[in-house]
């Protein structure tokens, strides 16, 4: 007993102190924070929501005709509070399943398996309960007295209202938290432990902007709901319906409507379950048995492609290390991988939501996907220059200052080719497969090519003046001073995008205006070269503010 | 081969960790450097590893001033430093590889060597686990591998042993003896002065910042009037009676017991 108290309480406290989430200090006034503005913002929504059923009796009497209507309400409060959770459940998508290095030190202490299950089952329903109580704990009463008021003020009404709010947005929360664990517990179960801890934070960033997408069809989504379509395709299909058919149930009041979409909330909350149950026991199963088993470490496999690379792409040592330090820093360090593939999800979010649009439209040749080529290259090359600022282990740092030669072209080669090897080849061959699929593969190509040359550009222009080895530096931050300009950042993006696009739009109605626009940007690729750094420079290791910066105000520190 | 040190002052601020130091090496020697903590060791090290740029003075190597092209010199030049980090996510073996090719070593020879070196020194087992699960003595090992990777001349040890098993010991004694009789120049800076005592031709005493003695271990002895290396350091540098300061704090555990 006195085991699984403790196995609970750290597998709980590991929500708030993980690499994602490093809570380490003042822990618990952080997490009081969160979860204060959580119950207020949740509060204010439903009071939004209810004010109506709340004030409007006293002015329109007639108000009774707002009784058919009002679970509808409940509808919108339970996508948002499952958008809500569903980011949460995301940010600690690691924090999940147990992981190897916990069974290999719980294998050493006579604790039993099914405590360990318990203890992790018991944190994860703690932590939907802790962030579902902070949903309620305003929202429920006043839910309970915007339909008790529509209803005739009675208290056992607001009660049962409340009640059966509380329990709705319990099971819809749930739905959202097992639904995301079970996707966790799949990636592990088929990539590997390792693996999926590299990707996963890609399928995160992705997942977070899409669940952020549905904040953009609310209205859309209420204005069409009706009582009428409720159990017709595809709102019976939306989730948050299945668990307002909960809340009708419990009330009492819509009942026959909701019922076959309340029973699907049930069939899936317990579906889920067991899927969870039964990725546990595999995972389980399969990480004791790596536990058990006497490893022996090999080095990992080289590819092919990274000999050939090492070979003849990355053609001094230097180079070659450069390479291998960005490849270890942008594999193990998940922070470094979040901060990219933000940018990369943002970009992905846009794409995704626009790409269904015009596809309903059928409009294959609209600006926007010429754009989106650049925007793309400007996302993953503004990405790229971001990440490469964020220092990694500075205490290691000595090893650059003990070995640094002349050389030092080649820091910034090595730099600039592993990005096009790591993320700007692949990511334009993506492009272009999805881009085949629209266009056809001969204009795909054109108009992919036409965007990687432009990202060259812009990765010389991102590095011109680069004096650091990346990952290395103690940067000063808020340089860009967003806060003030982002105004301007997002205007100067889309100029650059739109002006690029229109111009791939009119090439691709004559080849050869691609043979010309390949050429000028050969042009200016050369005349930046030459006006990027030349040799005696000396490396930065550690940033020092600008005076004018700091005379002026113009950063966050 | 020959390093000379002339007139060389660092200064922190107002702090002079380094005053006007003077020495001269030549290959094939192993010089023992010593002095307390804060004796100016480890910045002496520093600017004769060409990292930190000496405030003034010189230093020479085959009459060459190094400061003037330190990338060149750096390449001949192999530094252990005191408590340095490693990359902790990096495997040993992906550790010599990286120092290897930042060093510019061609991937073949670079390759061999990384898995050799490891072996020697007993981590064939683990050289493709990640540093962070090593131990002090695993990571010590693949920092003397790092430092010597690329067959320096040039060989600065600052607490090489530390955290090294006796057996390692051992080998690290004899290997540092064998790249002495190469030729090459060490110098060796080291609390342990039976370690120092056996292994240097000669030592150099520091402190405050000042050279107090540099001489040949057995003439250091035979001036100082004194049985072994260790009553040398403390005639010269100890300034309190260790004997009475330990009986002291044996003294205040007492009273807390009694409290």
């Amino acid at each position: 007993m006195r085991a699984l108290k403790i196995l609970t309480s750290h597998f709980f406290n590991r929500f708030f102190q993980n690499e994602t989430i490093p809570f380490k200090e003042a822990a618990v006034a952080k997490v009081v924070s969160l979860l204060s503005i959580l119950a207020v913002l949740s509060g204010a929504l439903a009071y939004w929501e209810n004010l109506k059923y709340i004030v409007a009796p006293l002015l329109f009497p007639y108000v009774a005709g707002m009784k058919e209507t009002s679970w509808k309400e409940n509808f919108m409060f339970l996508s948002f509070s499952m958008i809500i959770m569903g980011l949460i459940s995301l940010i600690e998508w690691d924090e999940i399943f147990v992981k190897k290095h916990d069974l290999s030190n719980l294998s050493l202490l006579p604790i039993k398996g099914i405590t360990i299950f318990t203890s992790k089952a018991l944190s994860l329903a703690g932590f939907v309960g802790l962030f579902t109580f902070s949903m309620i704990i305003f929202s429920s009463p006043i839910f309970g007295l915007g339909r008790a008021k529509a209803y005739g003020n009675s208290i056992g009404l607001f009660l049962k209202i409340s009640f059966a709010h509380g329990v709705s947005v319990f099971a819809s929360n749930l739905f959202v938290f097992l639904f995301i664990m079970c996707l966790s517990g799949l990636l592990i179960l088929l990539m590997g432990e390792r693996k999926a801890e590299k990707l996963s934070v890609y399928f995160q960033a992705v997942a977070i902007v899409l669940f952020l997408s549905f904040f953009g069809i609310f209205d859309k989504l209420y204005s069409e709901v009706s009582l009428s379509n409720v159990n017709k395709l595809p709102i019976s299909l939306f989730p948050p319906m299945w668990f307002t058919g909960l809340y009708e149930e419990l009330v009492g009041i819509n009942g026959e409507a909701f019922y076959k979409l309340f029973f699907k909330g049930v069939v899936a909350i317990v579906f889920l379950m067991l899927i969870f149950i039964f990725e546990y026991f595999l995972l389980y199963q399969k990480q004791t048995r790596a536990i058990s088993r006497k490893t022996i470490h090999t080095a990992p496999m080289m590819s092919k492609i990274e000999s050939t690379l090492n070979g003849w792409f990355f053609t001094n040592p230097l180079q070659r290390a450069i390479f291998q330090f960005i490849k270890t820093v942008m594999g193990r360090s998940r922070k470094h991988r979040l901060v990219f593939s933000l940018y990369i999800s943002v970009v992905a979010g846009i794409f995704s939501v626009k790409i269904a649009r015009l596809l309903y439209s059928g409009s294959f040749h609209s600006v926007f996907l010429y754009q989106f080529i650049h925007l793309f290259s400007l996302a993953i090359v503004l990405g790229f220059r971001m990440v490469v600022d964020i220092p990694w282990f500075i205490r290691g740092n000595w090893v650059f200052k003990i070995t640094e030669n002349n050389e030092k072209q080649n820091y910034l080669k090595g730099i600039k080719k592993s990005f096009f090897v790591l993320y700007l080849f692949p990511g334009f061959l993506v492009l272009l497969t999805l881009y085949s699929l629209l266009w056809g593969f001969k204009l795909a190509f054109m108009e992919s090519v036409y965007g990687l040359l432009s990202s060259l550009i812009l990765l010389e222009l991102a590095f011109t003046k680069y004096k650091k080895i990346p990952f290395s530096c103690l940067t000063v931050p808020g340089k860009m001073n967003l806060h003030k300009f982002w105004f301007f950042y997002v205007l100067g993006i889309y100029v650059y995008t739109f002006i690029l696009g229109f111009i791939g739009k009119l090439a691709s109605e004559k080849e050869i205006y691609f043979l010309l626009i390949y050429f000028l940007i050969w042009v200016l690729f050369v005349v930046i070269k030459r006006s990027s750094l030349k040799k005696n420079w000396e490396l930065v290791y550690e940033e020092s503010p600008e005076p004018v910066v700091m005379n002026l105000g113009l950063r966050d520190v | 081969m020959t390093l000379i040190v002339k007139n060389l002052e660092i200064r922190y601020g107002a702090l002079k960790a380094v005053n006007n130091v003077n020495f001269q090496v030549e290959g094939g020697e192993i010089i023992g450097y010593l002095g307390p903590n804060g004796a100016g060791k480890t910045s002496t090290l520093k600017a004769l590893a060409g990292i930190l740029k000496p405030t003034s003075g010189k230093i020479l190597f085959n009459g060459k001033e190094v400061w003037n092209d330190v990338y060149s010199y750096k390449t001949m030049v192999g530094y252990v430093p005191e408590d340095a980090a490693l990359y902790p996510y990096m495997s040993g073996y992906e550790y010599l590889l990286f120092v290897g090719r930042l060093r510019g070593i061609e991937e073949k020879t670079l390759k061999r060597k990384a898995e050799n070196i490891l072996s020697i020194f007993g981590l064939e087992n683990y050289m493709h686990l990640s540093i962070d699960s090593y131990s002090k003595g695993m990571k010590q090992k693949v920092l003397i591998s790092s430092a010597l990777i690329h067959n320096p001349d040039i060989i600065l040890l600052d607490e090489p042993l530390s955290g090294l098993d006796s057996f390692t010991v051992f080998t690290m004694r004899e290997i540092i003896k064998g790249l002495a009789s190469k030729g090459k120049i060490i110098i060796y800076a080291s609390h342990i002065l039976e370690v120092v005592e056996r292994l240097c031709s000669r030592v150099i005493i520091i402190n405050r910042g000042k050279i107090l003695a540099d001489e040949n271990v057995e003439k250091l002895k035979e001036l100082r009037r004194s049985a072994s290396l260790e009553e040398v350091f403390k005639s010269l540098v100890v300034e309190r009676d260790p004997a009475e300061l330990a009986s002291r704090f044996l003294t205040e555990l007492e009273k807390n017991e009694g409290a």
